[in-house]
């Protein structure tokens, strides 16, 4: 009967000590890249710099700059097109904006290049109504900066939308009546107020968008585009040359925190701004017919040009491609799905276990290792998977050996190369999304709520099964899709790390595109892109339930 | 009360010490709640109260000292009996019901080994206590907050607790809801027989509900007894000072028998240790001060709030200090305004600035 509560409490101190060791674990790819920004490699820089790094950060620069113009052109307007005036079609469109979220960078980009380029239907059907051969007619090149500026934005305009669309619902409208009633007009009052107090709602979308143009590989890689992903993935495979990639990793990792500091800094004002006291009221504009007409093509087009129109193409493609009949579509996907699932396990047993460390110790050490592994979901995949490279080739060469020599066993590489390096980097990209949704669904079920269930007589165990346990499922399920439809649809990463032979969905599409056969890379995308839904899905449930 | 006192469930702690790391936060707390009996832990925040509860709860460890429910050790040197077998019922401030039971599993969760027919009359029976009955198959999200507590209480008394404790349980709720529930709580309580233990920092909370008041501060009780001797007569210059609207009126001794003051001079009814010439402070409550035009003293109103029943002036006298005085409602002053006042005490309460424990007698007029 009378068990003493400090053998309890030393039980909760290996959860703990599980939850620090796998947290540094995950943290080791980003330290190491970390590191490389602070060895002294003066003759790599000198080399970089005279040869390309200057296009590196000039094209970098300029694709973060054009897409985000891009998508504050496109989020902010859509927002307040669906949050603050009232036309046809508004509530569905509203969800409808959220589509392209389901849409990989670097999938738009093979459906608008096979759209647009010569060859393609667009301007064979421009040549044949006019008559006029190649080069007798302007058409705006796809294959470039301005086309992967275009595309990038139509995916990921919803990142600012979302924020941008919450902050104006979390404003009250009689901020705009007053600032009308002292004078201004309807469209001055929106550039004077309600614009500087969404700010920090807008910047902190813009980050996120940024975050993911900065990791993108696929589509640069596909328009031609020297960013530091690409010049990455040259050094490392054209040059073989692991230090100067690294410290080109080192250098991306610095703008990534730029971000990072930015989206945080932003995020704090948000709270600042917003005014919850204040109940916000349903009041929308009612707008006039031509107004009306001119707001549902508005909230139309970025859904049309972002996902319809692409999937459109994706499913023409796919229906006329013989990639069906190839066992070997069948057994990708497959393995594809089977790693998603792999991964997607793994990342929410972690998230689980520090969720919980978390929940009932108090340590600094514990908080600050789950904070810098969780750092992994705003890295580009290319980061990670150099962090990884570098990491397990130590651990094959350092660590197996003491193994081999104490078993008398040959292991050859245990890490390097395998299935457990590829989980292991989806594991560091994407803890944050199940840790975040595990941490949330675990701070609804209260401390009281455990102690209650104990004073009526259950032991931990019985809380786990009882309380815990239905009461996480949902959460726990929705943390496990998330990261299953991320890790389908990461490329970079899985580029680097996969197996020798191995094959996932991502890596077929990419590789049947870029030997210019984008008919057969279709149906791959496609499934990725309908896997991809499934988050859009239920985004929208938690929106409309809220 | 009775000559033979039955222990029963009377909770009892004794020379408790707990510990967050180093830092001491109950001190050497010893308090007995009879069989029967709702005790009241009344305190600033920050004083103890709820980690002591807690300790009781088996929730918090005591580095020292003894808990006892009836005859049973929980806790002492040797042995301690973990949370969930010291058969205690709580209700916590954010109430923390199972969000995805109903009230009647909710209510039914303490009940294990009940054949599912005494479950349901227990439950019924429960749900006519707190006054909602017929809710059995509803969630606690479609329940007000008030009918949410009534449920905590319910599912706490369930399985028939030795013991109940209440963390805040009222601190949640609305003004005019608390007005209702607690007596209602009170009545369940009483009705039960069961003894209870309820942590609060609201004294009006606490005086309605308790038949022993203990206030904390800093770790320590600094007294324990009834509301009524809690008001009238504090142990400490803290409870004199925590409990009620009380202030400090300075005077000096004069001699055994007599001390003065700014209202003149009071005759002690017995005599006071403290020296001649000693400053002391006089514990003075809004109603020990009168309105009475034919006084000697005036004051001068700087500050009304009117009552209802009765004024409540702010007075300031010509040396500046001030006092509040209660006038019946048709004394209607302006501010600004001088008006006569005089002390009317039936006891006094002397405190010597230097020392924490005061004097007390009974029947003083001034």
């Amino acid at each position: 009967m009378a068990i003493s509560t400090l053998q309890r409490n030393k039980r909760r101190n290996y959860l703990g000590w599980l939850a620090i060791l796998s947290a540094l674990a995950l943290s080791a790819p980003v330290l190491i890249i970390a590191s490389y920004g602070f060895t002294n490699a003066a003759d790599v820089w000198l080399h970089l710099w005279h040869t390309v790094l200057i296009d590196y950060v000039r094209d970098s620069l300029l694709l973060m700059l054009g897409v985000a113009i891009g998508v504050l052109l496109l989020g902010v307007s859509t927002a307040w097109l669906t949050s603050r005036c009232e036309f046809p079609f508004r509530r569905v469109l509203s969800l409808l904006l959220l589509l392209p979220m389901a849409m990989p960078g670097y999938i738009i980009a093979y459906s608008y290049s096979g759209l647009l380029d010569f060859a393609g239907p667009v301007q064979t059907w421009i040549r044949n109504v006019s008559g006029l051969r190649y080069g007798q007619y302007w058409f705006p090149e796809i294959h470039s900066l301005g086309g992967a500026i275009v595309v990038l934005s139509l995916v990921l305009y919803p990142y600012v939308y979302l924020m941008t669309r919450a902050a104006f619902l979390s404003q009250s409208t009689s901020l705009m009546d007053v600032s009308r009633s002292l004078g201004r007009t309807p469209l001055n009052a929106f550039f004077t107020v309600i614009l500087p107090m969404s700010r920090p709602a807008i910047v902190a979308g813009l980050s996120l968008a940024l975050m993911e143009t900065l990791a993108d590989y696929g589509t640069v890689q596909f328009y031609g585009i020297s960013t530091f992903t690409t010049g990455i993935f040259r050094t490392f495979y054209g040059f073989g040359d692991v230090a100067a990639a690294s410290q080109l990793a080192a250098m991306l990792l610095g703008f990534v925190f730029l971000l990072i500091a930015l989206e945080k800094y932003s995020r704090r004002r948000v709270g600042y701004f917003s005014s919850s006291e204040q109940a916000s009221s349903d009041y929308r504009a009612r707008l006039s017919l031509p107004l009306a007409a001119v707001s549902v093509l508005c909230c139309l087009l970025p859904v049309l040009f972002g996902f319809l129109l692409p999937a459109g193409v994706l499913l023409y493609w796919s229906l006329s491609s013989n990639e069906w009949h190839s066992a070997d579509f069948f057994h990708i996907a497959g393995h594809s799905l089977m790693l998603a699932a792999l991964a997607a396990f793994v990342a929410v047993l972690l998230a689980l276990v520090m969720a919980y460390a978390i929940r009932q110790g108090k340590g600094r050490l514990l908080r600050f290792s789950v904070q810098t592994a969780s750092l992994g979901y705003a890295l580009p995949g290319t980061i990670i998977a150099i962090g990884v490279v570098i990491g397990f080739a130590w651990l094959d060469h350092h660590l197996v050996p003491v193994f081999e020599s104490t078993f008398n066993i040959q292991f050859g590489l245990l890490f390097s190369g395998t299935l457990v390096a590829l989980v292991f980097a989806y594991t560091v990209r994407f803890l944050a999304v199940s840790l975040g949704a595990v941490q949330s669904g675990l701070s609804a079920i209260k401390p009281s709520v455990d102690y209650s269930a104990r004073l009526l007589g259950r032991r931990p165990v019985q809380i786990l099964r009882e309380i815990h346990l239905p009461l996480l499922r949902s959460t726990v399920l929705t943390a496990f899709l998330i990261v299953f439809v991320d890790v389908l649809k990461e490329l970079p990463a899985t580029l680097i790390l996969r197996p020798f032979n191995f094959n996932t969905l991502a890596v077929r599409a990419y590789e049947l595109a870029s030997d210019e056969r984008l008919m057969d890379a279709a149906p791959a995308a496609l499934m990725i892109v309908l896997v991809g839904l499934i988050p859009v899905f239920l985004l929208n449930r938690s929106i409309t339930k809220s | 009360m009775s000559l033979t006192p039955s222990k029963g469930n009377s909770l009892q702690v004794r020379d408790l010490e707990v510990r967050y790391g180093s830092q001491p936060v109950v001190h050497s707390v010893s308090l007995t709640i009879d069989h029967a009996q709702i005790g009241c832990l009344l305190g600033p925040s920050g004083c103890g109260k709820s980690t002591l509860l807690r300790a009781i709860a088996g929730l918090e460890l005591a580095a020292r000292g003894e808990i006892k429910l009836g005859d049973r050790v929980l806790t002492d040197g040797r042995t301690n009996v973990v949370t969930e077998d010291r058969h205690i019922g709580m209700v916590f401030q954010d109430i923390a019901l199972f969000p995805h039971l109903t009230v009647s599993q909710n209510i039914a969760f303490g009940l294990k080994k009940h054949s599912r027919e005494a479950k349901r009359e227990r439950v019924s029976y429960l749900l006519d206590l707190v006054g909602l009955p017929g809710i059995e198959e509803r969630y606690p999200n479609s329940l007000s907050g008030g009918q949410q507590q009534r449920i905590a209480l319910a599912r706490a008394l369930a399985p028939k607790p030795k013991t109940l404790l209440m963390d805040e349980p009222f601190s949640g709720l609305d003004a005019t809801l608390k007005e209702t529930l607690v007596p209602d709580i009170r009545a369940i309580l009483v009705k039960e027989q069961i003894t209870a233990l309820v942590v609060t920092h609201d004294q009006m909370e606490a005086f309605a509900l308790a038949d022993k008041v203990a206030v904390m501060n800093q770790g320590v009780i600094e007294q324990s007894d009834s509301p009524y001797v809690i008001y009238h007569q504090p142990a400490t210059r803290f409870v004199a000072d925590f409990i009620g609207q009380g202030y400090f009126l300075p005077a000096t001794v004069l001699n055994s028998n007599q001390i003065n003051t700014d209202l003149g001079v009071l005759d002690l009814p017995e005599p006071t240790d403290y020296a001649t010439d000693t400053q002391v402070d006089v514990l003075l409550r809004p109603d020990d001060v009168l309105h009475n035009d034919d006084s000697n003293y005036q004051g001068m109103i700087v500050g009304k709030q009117f009552k209802g029943t009765y004024f409540q002036y702010q007075v300031q006298l010509s040396n500046g200090r001030s006092l509040m005085c209660i006038a019946s409602s048709h004394h209607n002053h302006s501010i600004g305004q001088l008006i006569g006042i005089r002390l009317d005490l039936d006891h006094i309460m002397l405190f010597n600035p230097e020392s924490v424990t005061l004097q007390w007698m009974q029947g003083v007029r001034a």
